[in-house]
């Protein structure tokens, strides 16, 4: 046991001599982070529409101002014929176009039905257009109700229907965002400096040293496993500091639950790590290996995608990942509170998970290190 | 210059690449696998709420409503709950996104023809989603129960309507949207091979061989470019292939275009992995760093998923200092709009502005020193 402390203090002397390193390993996650938050925590907004208006009756403008005011719409443009709207559309200048017939006013005041006011939407980006649509969708209920109010007439609303938001009800976007960050840049680093510890030394050629000394595999495995533990516990530390205090996420839920499941998480990716070091040679087979698992792992998790969104054999797979499971967890412990007796199917998972990966490095490093 | 020179770095690089299996695959084989792999998860976005139910009525008609709300697949009753402590705890599980509250009376009051009230709770914690899969519902109860009181009162009024259209991707499908999209962040991944290979021979030490030559600063760094150009364009046809073959996105352009803007697109990309693998020389950081770079920020702010914010300069300085940012639009631009080279001219010039100061930037601080 004393040896493995000197060689957990052994790496952490290597540390503070690479002082490149201890940089990265501390200040990159925390640039990042901040990165991060300040280009997730925004709403859509001022999205840019390019309006025909062939009708030029006070309807029209009156739409087109209401159009306007929405914060997610920005009316931009006023083309002058439909080769321009459509120019405008193709650069990509405007998301939405919107043509507004002729006759719209005059129909409406007479209490006929108008004619449909037209719109196009640039679909390159499908997920613009759909918000675009449901911006210019809204806009129109709100001059309905308020121009058929105006007409003198009645807008019933026979059923009525009350939303009642808990859980982030300002739907703070920071507040669902920030959480998932810390959890996938913990992941990240941790999951780097595991793998690229046995790799680098392998490399560098210092592996044979240790392999000679008298110290067992398991020794050496944790030795180089603890580190990253903890380099990866004091980022999270530090990251859900800057997310609570200066973001100003809530914890409604037990801190030492989420630090206890966090440390079980970050032994399951430490696990992993290693097994990928012994299956490279180098440190950039074991950086691509890293890589290619972290987008792997990232696409799954739920980070972008919803994972109950994706297609049924996807999500029999999403239920293997550890990263899938620990930001689902620290979701809901910050912002709705829960406890273990909400959380624990997930949590035997990662058990289950950690278990299996760190047995795993514990064969292959018996096997590898030769 | 001496050509001889860097004709002899080129395939001392190419070499390199080709020589170990692994390496070789990683970097040609991963992009297209990538998109492979990458556009089956994004792309294929299907909604799916669970929905919780809390029916006070328990008539005829409240089943009837949860029946034709869940008709179509996109909400499924997942959990049914007998009192607002249950709902709670079902929305805190995550059993359930949004738990329908059906009050007592709800059928007599249908009946008569009277106003009903009808609640939700819903599990607010996903921003983007929850509004709208509140209005979905929102829509659904509201027709259902319009067309069981019979007439809607609201007929006799002059309702202005909405005719759609999607260009480019009439269905607004998300597959074609996101295909290209990840195309391009997925051939940035040659530019990372290229400054984990600057960053590895400056720390494994094969560098010292290649400063007692009479190499110059401008034939090395070239040199190793046309080599990862060169394998990139393989990895860039595979992975265009795979997008047209495979995932039967549509391609408008033009071939010569294409292969003129990637090949701006990599001069941008891996100018900027030079100067970072020759600047930062331990592996480990230089992994960081480009993932940081190239990887990373791509899914947020370079217009794939939600659009590009205006919002501050210091969000546009942001995105458009990102080479992926233009090469996503590039990339949409060729495969959905059919656009033309010189339409694409801002793009291609910011790329191509990036290369070159990029370049200069790694030729000039280039030292033959050692640490």
């Amino acid at each position: 046991m004393p040896r493995l402390f000197q060689l957990v203090r052994k790496e952490i002397i290597h540390f503070q001599r690479d002082i490149l390193m201890s940089f990265f390993i501390l200040l990159v996650p925390v640039a990042q982070f901040f990165l991060m938050a300040h280009e997730t925590g925004r709403e859509v907004r001022h999205l840019r529409v390019a309006v025909l208006d062939w009708d030029n009756t006070s309807e029209s403008r009156c739409f087109i101002s209401i159009m306007d005011e929405t914060e997610r719409l920005d009316v931009s443009f006023y083309p002058r014929d439909e080769r321009e709207l459509r120019r405008l559309l193709d650069t990509g200048q405007a998301v939405l176009g919107v043509i507004i017939p002729k006759g719209f006013g005059a129909e409406m005041c007479s209490f006929h039905t108008p004619p449909p006011i037209l719109a196009i939407a640039d679909g390159s980006n499908d997920v613009s257009a759909s918000l675009a649509f449901s911006g210019l969708y809204s806009a129109l209920e709100a001059f309905t109700k308020e121009k058929v109010r105006s007409l003198g007439l009645e807008y019933e609303e026979k059923v009525r229907f009350e939303p009642h938001v808990i859980f982030n009800p300002t739907y703070n976007v920071r507040h669902f965002t920030l959480p998932a960050q810390v959890g996938f840049i913990v992941y990240q680093i941790t999951l780097a400096i595991a793998s690229l510890g046995l790799a680098r030394e392998r490399e560098l050629g210092t592996l044979e040293q240790l392999i000679v000394s008298p110290l067992p595999r398991i020794e050496l495995v944790l030795g180089k496993a603890i580190p990253a533990l903890l380099i990866g516990l004091v980022n999270f530390g530090v990251l859900l500091l800057v997310a609570m205090k200066v973001y100003g996420v809530p914890m409604k839920g037990s801190l030492v639950l989420l630090i206890g499941i966090t440390f079980l998480f970050l032994m399951a990716e430490v696990g992993w790590g290693i097994t990928i070091s012994t299956f490279s040679r180098t440190q950039q087979q074991a950086i691509l290996f890293v890589f290619l698992q972290a987008m792997f792992d990232v696409a799954l998790s739920g980070f972008v995608v919803p994972v109950r969104n994706m297609p049924s054999y996807l999500r029999a797979i999403a239920h293997f990942i550890p990263l899938q499971h620990y930001l689902n967890i620290i979701r809901q412990i910050m912002l709705k509170g829960a406890t273990l007796a909400d959380l624990w199917p997930r949590v035997v998972t990662l058990i289950v998970l950690g278990g299996v990966m760190l047995t795993i490095a514990a064969i292959n490093i018996g096997r590898r290190l030769e | 210059m001496n050509l001889t020179r860097l004709r002899a770095i080129t395939i001392k690089e190419l070499w390199h690449i080709t020589r170990d299996l692994r390496t070789f695959l990683l970097v040609i084989v991963s992009p297209p696998l990538l998109l492979l792999i990458m556009s089956y998860i994004f792309g294929l976005e299907v909604k799916h709420v669970y929905l919780g139910v809390m029916d006070f009525d328990r008539s005829a008609l409240s089943r009837r409503l949860v029946q034709e709300v869940t008709a179509d697949g996109e909400f499924t009753v997942n959990i049914e709950v007998a009192d607002y402590d249950h709902a709670y705890q079902a929305l805190r599980r995550g059993e359930a996104n949004l738990v329908l509250v059906i009050p007592a009376g709800f059928a007599s009051k249908v009946a008569r023809g009277e106003e009903v009230t009808l609640q939700a709770i819903v599990d607010g914690m996903d921003p983007l989603e929850a509004p709208q899969i509140t209005s979905n519902l929102e829509a659904r109860v509201k027709a259902f129960v319009e067309s069981a009181q019979g007439s809607s009162p609201n007929l006799q009024l002059p309702l202005p309507s909405i005719l759609s259209r999607a260009w480019y991707n009439p269905g607004l499908k998300s597959k074609n949207s996101m295909v290209p999209g990840i195309m391009a962040i997925v051939l940035t991944l040659p530019a990372m091979a290229l400054a984990l290979a600057v960053a590895r021979e400056a720390e494994v030490g094969t560098f010292e061989g290649l400063i007692v030559s009479p190499l110059r600063g401008s034939e090395y760094l070239l040199g190793k470019l046309l080599a990862y150009v060169g394998t990139g364009f393989i990895s860039a046809f595979l992975t265009l292939g795979i997008a047209v073959l495979w995932f039967h996105i549509p391609f408008r352009g033009d071939l010569l275009s294409f292969v003129l803007l990637t090949l701006d697109f990599f001069f941008a990309s891996m100018g900027v992995g030079l100067l970072i693998g020759q600047t930062i020389k331990s592996q480990q950081a230089t992994m960081f760093i480009t993932l940081l770079y190239f990887i990373v920020p791509s899914f947020f702010i370079a217009g794939l998923i939600l659009p590009i914010s205006e919002e501050s300069p210091f969000n546009l300085l942001t995105s458009y200092a990102l080479c992926t940012t233009h090469f996503i639009a590039v990339c949409r631009g060729l495969t959905l709009k059919g656009m033309k080279l010189l339409e694409l001219a801002k793009p291609a010039i910011s790329m191509a502005f990036m290369g070159m100061v990029s370049t200069l930037l790694s030729i000039i601080t280039f030292r033959k020193k050692l640490g």
